[in-house]
């Protein structure tokens, strides 16, 4: 679903671009606040108080240590996997897209973060999606499937099966992306809202049951292998 | 505490194993999006500013196709660890007050 240049005109992929940055430049700031929050917890429950900083210095880089690679992985995981295209109908492919699975294992912030550095690699290394319409990709798969699919997960609490919410949302993040994909197109005046629309969602409807599929699967297997996934933090020792 | 290989790094290899190796048996007809532009008639509104270091995700001017391919898939993943990797080393060692870390 990387839309590449040309696509979209001036207008819309202009300030997109502007967008994503902004909530890229926001993901960093997060990730970077949750790692002093978390020394500044350290810091306290020592006793007598000392400089957060000094005192904790080696336990924090082992955890962080282990937090850099996880995110590393995750993203090469990712990427990885958004290169395997599974056939679907009409001489058609699709791919994973990992927006889902990002935020599920990193949190909504660093999972945004990841899929927005994972897009810079493809544009910029494979020429895979355009860099005028990078914002807009980012805003597709990283704003909307990553960052949304993290809400739309929490509003679906009714679904009380982990792994079947896991794969309905991870569907819904494809159908929604294209739909944002639609939306671009139709305002750039590319295509028709309606035609475009109807066609995104019906090939991203299949492609969406692939996405479930290896999202359920990615993430069945990290919890085998005793993984601290974010979305599982409180009720998961 | 015994020193374990982190399911991580086994994750990594399994990466390195998608993006290099299984990338090559994948289906090349056009995803989603190119699909619907073909069909809508806009696929030929693309513009490649940029063709990409690697252009379609092969190593250019090498013959053999899929070494060219294998080697795209091993250098991509590589390069999306890579960086992320360096820029969650450069959070982590900047301290919040602006200290570095040693």
């Amino acid at each position: 679903m990387h839309i590449p240049d040309g696509f979209l005109n001036g207008n819309v992929s202009g300030p997109m671009l502007a967008g994503a940055l902004g909530f890229l430049g926001h993901a960093f700031f997060r990730v970077r606040q949750s790692l002093k929050r978390r020394m500044k917890a350290k810091g306290l429950a020592t006793f007598p108080p000392t400089d957060a900083g000094v005192e904790t210095s080696s336990e924090f880089t082992k955890e962080s240590r282990e937090r850099m690679l996880r995110m590393a992985t995750l993203g090469s995981l990712i990427f990885a996997f958004q290169m395997l295209n599974f056939p679907i109908a009409q001489g058609t492919s699709g791919h994973f897209l990992g927006g889902l699975f990002a935020v599920l294992v990193l949190g909504p912030w660093e999972g945004l973060f990841v899929i927005g550095v994972i897009l810079a690699v493809q544009a910029v290394l494979f020429g895979d999606g355009g860099i005028v319409a990078y914002g807009a990709n980012v805003f597709n798969m990283g704003v909307v499937a990553a960052l949304g699919g993290w809400y739309v997960f929490h509003g679906f609490q009714f679904i009380k099966s982990f792994y079947v919410r896991v794969a309905v949302v991870a569907w819904l993040t494809v159908v929604l992306a294209s739909v944002a994909a639609s939306v671009e197109l139709a305002l750039s005046g590319t295509s028709s809202f309606a035609e475009v629309l109807k066609h995104m969602i019906s090939v991203h409807v299949l492609i969406g049951i692939g996405e479930a599929g290896l999202t359920v699967a990615a993430i069945a297997f990290l919890r085998k292998r005793k993984q601290q996934l974010f979305v599982l933090k409180k009720d998961d020792a | 505490m015994t020193r374990k290989i982190s399911p991580w790094w086994f994750a990594f290899f399994i990466a390195l194993f998608c993006g290099g190796i299984i990338s090559l048996f994948v289906s090349g007809s056009p995803d989603g999006l190119e699909r619907v532009a073909m069909n809508q008639g806009f696929f030929g509104s693309a513009i490649q500013f940029f063709e990409g270091v690697l252009p379609n995700y092969a190593v250019p001017g090498l013959s053999n196709t899929t070494l060219a391919q294998m080697i795209a898939g091993f250098i991509g993943t590589i390069v999306v660890f890579g960086v992320l990797y360096a820029i969650a080393w450069i959070i982590n060692h900047i301290h919040p007050t602006g200290r570095t870390e040693k």
